[in-house]
């Protein structure tokens, strides 16, 4: 029987997440655009990915960083804080990793068998999309935060269906 | 059992004490002196014929009568004294109530299931008779064996009639109560209530004016040409045509907001006390039952508070209005237009009666064909690999032209229904127009009271109709309330403790002393067990399937209290903590993890919902879960759950896991949580368990001992109670249950094992699903 790992405390640390300094980690890009990275502790490592923890929920914070092969480089719980350019590169890359337009406003939806066609304007421009399964597409995250995936697996967020505008909410709301 | 009040006087007698008085006079001739203690009614002779036979005991004897043309016949006779046990055997169709004396057993009545309730208590009053009656005579005391406890069918508690499948009696419903109960859900939105029935009325009142018009228009201003009337006339007309749909339109919206208001409510109350209901509750009755409630039910109470009532009100003032109306224009006219009302009452009672059997028909054959359904479809791998295609398809065109042809069938009768009453209505306009045509020629009446009549006859006979059926209806709803009101009035979990006692900061010592539990009366599950955990040790649970491992979990979960002897966490009763708080302390995880719709996030975080990203991060890396969900799309925000991406087995245990760990309970649970993993899963598993259990007490059950091998202890469970407990190795030292059992286990694997590769035990099987996201 190993009882070793309690190291003393019982409730489990945060510690146990490697969380980096941001404020000491530096992000470059190499000549190829890929990441590298400065570690606090002075190593370096290329072409690292950056993976958001909580994509949905927590879009500017918690990124995994990571280096080919899947292996951890550590935890950048608060992105902003790292230097300009180490920041925009950080962003960029999540954003590359994961895509989600913000649903500012419904245009449209048009319901035929077993397909929604939505006509919506996004952060990133006017888009039109197919949802297949209502039930397996539509991911309610709270009372009113809602993300749509077409049926090419892209992402749409609603990010606040109550601060919509009255057409958008009712055609949400009938949808849904 | 139900709980509906008795009415009084009408207590359900079971069929003892009923003895026929000749039955009675003859008992006194046969056995003078004797005092007439217990008669139960048997229905079954000797050598198994139907017939009437009686069981009687006196304070001196037993006799089984039989009932014949010719006078009681004694089939047994025994005194009392003599009886050392009585036994009662259950048998397929039948069972037989036997004495065993000092010359061997002896059989007393068979009986058929019908009385298996009654043969019980019959059974366990003899024995107490006969106890009695040994008592004077200094011998030992004599008691009920055999094939006791068994569930009969539920009854009426109050007249003993089979009870429905809803477990509702639907002869005793106390309906004038209930409806009573149901109006109560409408108590807090009383004004509304009243409004929308008053709304009702008038709409009522103005939707029967026109034909008055329609007369003026037709005598006064068509016959006697008086063109300034004409205006006036329309005008009033408009506005009655106006308010009527103003009216419908508040009635009808406010009544329906009243009936969803109403029953979401009723929803809402009957969620929160389902939640608050014991386990056991639940293992009584099936989900689908219980969802049909939520769902089904309360929405025949929407019915009841938001249409029944206002058509009560609607359809009696309809009839009551155009009737008055009608008298006092011409009663012999009036009259007349009476005749096709008996008509039609018969001819609706008729058809509903058929056209019901027609439509429960339907739905029952609705419910073979999505049975065929249901068998083929997820069996579609054997229908195929034993090329029975072609058969599944008959099988489901057998069903389908089935519910097909009854359908047919009930729209026939239907479609005739609505000629039949279209041609009784027609009846009476035809009778109006002849009678009234010939008073019109002979000048009694106007050509405008003609016509008047005509209209409301049109308007007359719909209500009439309608209100044969309203006790229908209400029957339904009652039916329905009575569901829900049993939910409802289902008292909610254990006892209050007597101490309210918080769980938080316990050690975790569990001390078992002499706990003995069964689920039913009489079949004791756990007998004078008792066990001592010291806090932080991990105890193995090892037996036989229904040995009580399960049961001991149940136990320390509180889902229920031992029947004797108690469990004491930290010295102290479990039953003087508040229930909420001690479990609070205990984590589970389970052999079918169970994940709720929404995020992994949110899984991990469900007993501490107020846990940092980052904390469920650390708890999705202690349970090595952390880099299959980072692998994932969404990452930590991934759907799971019924909805959700397809999880493996293996991964939705670990994400349990995890959801254990940052729960950080002072006592876990494990039941069977690695049985159907492959090897590399059950490794990471295990190190994420390790790293859970320590410096909390752990109880875990395992059919595969492998898993058991941390183990502080290991207690083996048989008949009963514990019979081994101690370390592994001691176990296996002394060579016994366990020992044994381990050595079957390791010869399985070793021999036939399926999956002897991956070296485990017998309980290996691939994972069924597949990992990562299925689209």
């Amino acid at each position: 029987m190993s009882r070793s790992e309690g190291n003393g405390s019982d409730t489990l640390g945060v510690s146990q997440v490697e969380v980096l300094d941001a404020g000491q980690v530096q992000v470059r890009q190499d000549e190829q655009g890929r990441l590298r990275v400065v570690l606090p502790d002075g190593s370096e490592h290329s072409n690292v990915r950056v993976v958001p923890a909580f994509p949905i929920t927590r879009p500017d914070r918690l990124f995994y960083l990571m280096e080919e092969g899947g292996r951890e480089l550590g935890l950048l719980a608060e992105p902003k804080r790292l230097d300009r350019d180490s920041r925009r590169l950080v962003f960029a890359e999540a954003d590359l990793a994961y895509f989600m337009p913000h649903i500012t406003r419904i245009l449209d939806v048009q319901e035929s068998t077993g397909l929604a066609r939505w006509e919506v304007e996004t952060d990133r421009g006017v888009s039109t999309f197919d949802v297949v399964s209502r039930s397996e597409s539509v991911w309610w995250m709270g009372r009113s935060r809602v993300v749509l995936r077409d049926a090419h697996g892209n992402r749409y967020l609603i990010e606040d269906l109550e601060a919509l505008d009255r057409r958008s909410k009712v055609l949400a709301d009938l949808y849904l | 059992m139900r709980r509906a009040k008795p009415r009084a006087g009408a207590a359900y007698q079971p069929a003892a004490a009923q003895l026929p008085a000749e039955l009675e006079r003859w008992l006194g001739a046969e056995l003078p002196g004797e005092l007439l203690q217990a008669a139960q009614h048997v229905d079954l002779h000797g050598p198994g014929h139907f017939g009437e036979a009686w069981l009687v005991a006196t304070d001196r004897t037993v006799l089984a009568l039989r009932v014949e043309a010719k006078g009681p016949q004694v089939g047994a006779r025994f005194p009392l004294e003599d009886i050392e046990q009585v036994e009662l055997r259950q048998f397929v169709g039948n069972g037989r109530l036997s004495v065993i004396t000092a010359a061997g057993p002896a059989p007393l009545v068979r009986f058929t299931r019908a009385l298996a309730r009654d043969m019980e208590d019959c059974g366990r009053e003899l024995a107490r008779l006969a106890s009695a009656r040994r008592r004077e005579l200094g011998r030992a005391e004599v008691a009920l064996a055999g094939d006791v406890g068994e569930q009969g069918v539920a009854r009426c508690g109050i007249c003993g009639r089979v009870l429905n499948r809803d477990g509702v009696c639907e002869e005793c419903i106390n309906r004038g109560q209930l409806a009573w109960r149901m109006l109560s859900f409408v108590r807090p939105y009383a004004w509304q209530a009243t409004l929308g029935l008053v709304l009702a009325g008038l709409a009522t009142w103005v939707t029967l004016l026109p034909p008055l018009y329609t007369r003026i228009l037709i005598d006064d201003v068509l016959i006697a040409h008086r063109a300034n009337l004409l205006g006036p006339t329309v005008v009033a007309l408009s506005v009655i045509y106006i308010s009527r749909s103003v009216l419908t339109y508040a009635r009808s919206y406010l009544l329906a907001w009243l009936g969803q208001r109403a029953v979401a409510d009723v929803r809402s109350m009957t969620y929160r006390h389902l939640q608050r209901l014991s386990v056991g509750f639940y293992e009584r009755r099936q989900t689908g039952q219980l969802m049909a409630r939520m769902t089904h039910d309360t929405g025949h109470i929407q019915d009841f508070v938001a249409d029944y009532l206002q058509e009560i009100v609607i359809q009696s003032f309809t009839v009551i209005i155009i009737m008055y109306i009608l008298f006092s224009f011409q009663p012999f006219l009036a009259l007349l237009a009476l005749v096709p009302v008996p008509l039609i009452l018969l001819t609706t009672s008729l058809v509903r009666k058929r056209v019901r059997r027609y439509y429960r028909s339907a739905r029952r054959r609705m419910g073979g064909m999505q049975a065929v359904l249901a068998d083929a479809i997820p069996g579609v791998r054997v229908v195929k690999a034993f090329v029975q295609e072609d058969r599944e398809s008959e099988r489901f065109d057998l069903r389908n032209e089935g519910y097909t042809q009854t359908s047919i069938s009930a729209a026939r009768v239907r479609s005739a229904f609505t000629a039949i009453v279209a041609l009784l209505t027609a009846l009476g306009s035809v009778l109006v127009w002849y009678y009234g045509g010939r008073m019109g020629l002979a000048g009694v009446l106007s050509a405008g009271v003609v016509v008047m009549f005509t209209s409301y006859l049109w308007q007359l006979y719909g209500p009439v109709g309608q209100i044969s059926q309203l006790y229908e209806r209400f029957q339904f709803a009652a039916t329905a309330g009575e569901r829900v009101f049993e939910v409802l009035d289902t008292q909610t979990e254990l006892e209050e403790p007597r101490k309210q006692l918080l769980a938080a900061g316990i050690k975790g010592a569990i001390r078992f002393d002499q706990v003995n539990f069964g689920y039913e009366d009489g079949e004791p599950v756990l007998a004078d067990v008792s066990l001592d955990v010291a806090p932080g040790e991990m105890i193995g649970l090892v037996g036989r399937t229904g040995v009580g491992k399960s049961t001991i979990i149940n136990l320390i979960c509180r889902f229920y209290d031992p029947d004797r002897g108690a469990i004491y966490v930290d010295g102290q009763d479990l039953r003087d903590y508040d229930l909420r708080s001690w479990r609070g302390q205990i984590g589970m995880v389970l052999q079918e993890p169970f994940l709720f719709h929404g995020s992994i996030a949110e899984n991990i975080s469900y007993g501490k919902a107020t846990a940092s990203e980052q904390e469920v991060i650390a708890a999705g890396k202690a349970a090595n879960a952390h880099d299959f969900i980072m692998a994932l799309p969404d990452g930590y925000d991934t759907q799971v759950g019924e909805r959700g991406i397809r999880l493996s087995g293996g991964e939705r245990q670990r994400i349990s896991i995890a959801r254990a760990i940052l729960h950080n309970p002072k006592v876990l649970i494990f039941d069977e949580a690695t049985s159907s993993v492959d090897t590399e899963t059950e490794m990471l598993i295990q190190s994420a368990i390790q790293r859970l259990v320590a410096n909390r007490t752990t109880f875990a059950i395992a059919h595969r001992l492998s898993t058991l091998r941390h183990a502080h202890r290991i207690v083996v469970l048989e008949d009963r109670g514990v019979a081994e407990v101690g370390t592994h190795d001691e176990l296996m030292a002394k060579s016994g249950k366990y020992a044994h059992l381990v050595e079957a286990q390791t010869k399985m694997a070793a021999h036939g094992a399926p999956r002897g590769e991956h070296g485990g035990g017998m309980w290996h099987e691939e994972e069924e699903g597949v990992g990562g996201e299925q689209i």
